[in-house]
């Protein structure tokens, strides 16, 4: 459990001439799960997209898994990202496009587990909808069978609870808890300082291109591991 | 190698649900036909360079289209992050939309080629084995610059304005050769010199996106 | 560095004026144009330098891509803005010695059409930088852009060797068509207007440092009265 799965030091990206991130650093072991607080426009979106590789970063390292990343931002099939959009094809039903990303990710015995993880999310009865059917909180349940499916190690999750009911909360909490506990990391961007509370095990707050108010969080999570 | 194909298959199902791109291409080419037909009206008057004129500015106009819709499908959710992130990179990402444009490129010049012959009736103008390769390679030639160019101004705000100013320049070589191509082959003429002309274009242009790829869709 | 910039001037008005010597007084009246040759000096003069510039912006955009470095990138939006301004001049001048030598304006000619698509690419490249926001971006897009116009030069260049063309051959792999004070007086205006492109450049850089810095010192500004 004590592998480390991403660490940064002094991660930097410029945009437009101004420092977006500065200086970024932390490490992240296996099992754990940092969750990163900020006002909007801090740069959270930036450094998930930084650490998978989405976007590049211009100083520092960033390693993942324990080999150096590429600056030009490489990405890896073993992280699993939740963004502001659900990365799907609106015009596809969610069974067609998890077929798309189990193809992608090579995942052996798709339907099944295509099967498995819509009931997961509670949306077994809507999986042969096309996508631009779904109102704000079913995308986003559906954005998180996405990422169940393609069996990550690492999940960089920005605002995963957004437009989510209180059952979609509650459902996607266990998913994120389920994931820790069989090893998995995650960095968690959110607002809700209760959030944090509930699912971190560290939590941070990004100011001006740098994670600050470092605070070890013996949540809810933490209790129920033990218990 | 799998992932291409993954891609490739999964933008032909979408068109077959959407009619999007390939549809909307080959009925715009229709149309221009239509047009021209209509305001030329002349059984037999036109010449053979006429038509070639006609028909590869019809062809560069729906290509147009479709490049500029090229990556539409995926700009309202980001797929395109989510295709980057799976394993295998961006390369095949870029290879599957250069397919996929060059597939309703391909098909909309063999169609458009087919009904302006049928249309204007001229005589030497036919669909030999000659027409057939130099619209097929016309139609890399457009597949390979609107990928570049389609891709590189994916994220650039007025993007649907800013494309076609940025790509006609880019294709008006490739028109140049084909029409020219088209017209000499049509005329009895050497259409050699001019396709030579446009398999060396269209290596250029499919060699810059294997070889920029890394930089077209990134901050 | 002010001494040196106004040597350099000085030295860039007497090569002026000995160019001007050289082709108005120092070579001859063409057997069959007359006097309308002396366009003929201008002509080349911008033909060498819309080469050399757009050769400077390919070059500096491979090594922006390269490098990430944005002082790259200034040097090809500034040598590529020179270059069209050139390219502009070539065409102006070939327009006139055309009516002079054809008695046509303009017509659709190979070398004259890659003229032409070759100055349109780069009017596109200029537009789309001044439609991007974000140094980074901007750069990046433009670089890729550049080195897919550049495709375009050697294009141009050859146009009139591979393809029947009436538009003159001067230099060919066995020495020049023409009489040898007309040579000195092409080479002399060649060497001219590369030493005015030279200083444009050094000025243009100049102005874009000073621009760029404004811009930040304006954002710095605002990120003040935020806090």
């Amino acid at each position: 459990m004590d592998r480390v799965l991403v660490e940064a030091r002094g991660l930097s990206r410029n945009l437009a001439g101004r420092p977006v991130l500065s200086s970024v650093s932390f490490s992240l072991r296996a099992g754990r799960s940092l969750v990163v607080m900020g006002a909007n426009g801090a740069g959270k979106s930036t450094l998930l997209q930084v650490l998978g590789g989405i976007l590049g970063y211009q100083g520092g390292v960033l390693m993942r898994f324990g080999t150096p990343a590429c600056a030009e931002g490489i990405p890896d099939g073993r992280i699993g990202y939740l963004g502001h959009k659900s990365l799907m094809y609106p015009n596809l039903t969610l069974a067609e496009n998890l077929q798309l990303y189990g193809r992608l990710w090579r995942i052996v015995n798709v339907a099944q587990r295509i099967d498995t993880v819509v009931r997961r999310v509670d949306l077994a009865w809507w999986q042969h909808e096309p996508l631009k059917r779904y109102s704000q909180g079913m995308r986003q349940r559906a954005a998180w069978a996405r990422l169940l499916l393609i069996d990550a190690q690492l999940w960089l999750l920005d605002e995963p609870w957004a437009g989510l009911d209180p059952d979609g909360r509650q459902i996607t909490a266990g998913l994120l808890r389920d994931h820790l506990a069989r090893g998995g990391g995650a960095v968690v961007t959110t607002h809700r300082w209760e959030d944090a509370q509930r699912l971190g095990h560290m939590a941070a707050v990004l100011e001006s291109g740098r994670l600050a108010h470092w605070r070890e969080l013996a949540g809810t999570l933490a209790a129920e591991e033990q218990g | 190698m799998q992932k291409i194909w993954t891609l490739f298959v999964k933008d032909m199902r979408l068109e077959a649900r959407q009619k999007d791109m390939g549809f909307l291409m080959l009925a715009f080419a229709m149309m221009e036909t239509l047009v021209f037909g209509f305001a030329l009206d002349s059984g037999g008057r036109m010449q053979t360079d006429e038509v070639a004129g006609i028909l590869w500015m019809g062809f560069l106009f729906a290509g147009m289209l479709g490049i500029v819709r090229l990556f539409g499908r995926e700009t309202a959710e980001d797929v395109m992050v989510g295709m980057a992130m799976a394993p295998g990179g961006r390369l095949p990402v870029v290879m599957a939309k250069m397919a996929v444009a060059w597939v309703f490129c391909a098909a909309t010049a063999s169609i458009a080629t087919s009904v302006d012959v049928a249309v204007f009736q001229v005589p030497g103008t036919r669909v030999s084995v000659i027409v057939v390769l130099v619209m097929l390679l016309g139609a890399l030639g457009l597949a390979s610059v609107g990928t570049l160019l389609s891709g590189l101004s994916l994220n650039l705000s007025g993007h649907e304005v800013l494309l076609p100013v940025l790509t006609m320049p880019f294709l008006v070589p490739v028109a140049i050769a084909g029409m020219e191509a088209t017209g000499a082959a049509w005329r009895g003429g050497r259409p050699w010199p001019w396709i030579h002309a446009l398999m060396a274009y269209d290596l250029i242009f499919m060699v810059l996106p294997l070889l920029l790829y890394e930089f077209l869709w990134e901050v | 560095m002010a001494r040196f910039r106004s040597w350099g001037l000085a030295l860039l008005g007497a090569g002026m004026v000995a160019v001007l010597y050289l082709i108005f007084l120092g070579s001859p009246d063409d057997a069959v144009l007359g006097p309308s040759q002396r366009i003929f000096y201008v002509h080349m003069g911008a033909a060498a330098v819309a080469g050399v510039a757009y050769t400077i912006t390919a070059a500096a955009s491979l090594l922006y891509l390269g490098t990430r470095r944005l002082s790259f990138d200034q040097w090809a939006a500034a040598s590529a803005e020179i270059g069209t301004a050139f390219t502009t001049m070539l065409l102006v001048s070939g327009v006139l010695w055309g009516r002079a030598a054809w008695g046509i304006w303009w017509t659709w000619d190979p070398r004259l059409t890659a003229t032409v698509i070759l100055w349109v690419l780069f009017m596109g490249y200029l537009m789309v930088r001044q439609w991007t926001d974000g140094r980074e971006r901007r750069a990046r897009v433009a670089s890729v852009l550049a080195l897919a116009a550049y495709v375009a030069v050697p294009i141009d260049y050859m146009t009139i060797r591979w393809w029947k063309s009436i538009h003159p051959v001067v230099m060919t792999s066995h020495g020049f068509n023409m009489a040898p004070s007309m040579v000195v007086a092409m080479f002399a205006a060649m060497a001219g207007m590369l030493l005015l492109f030279a200083a444009w450049m050094q000025i243009r850089l100049a102005l874009m440092r000073v621009e760029w810095g404004m811009e930040d010192a304006r954002n710095r500004m605002r990120g003040m009265g935020r806090r």
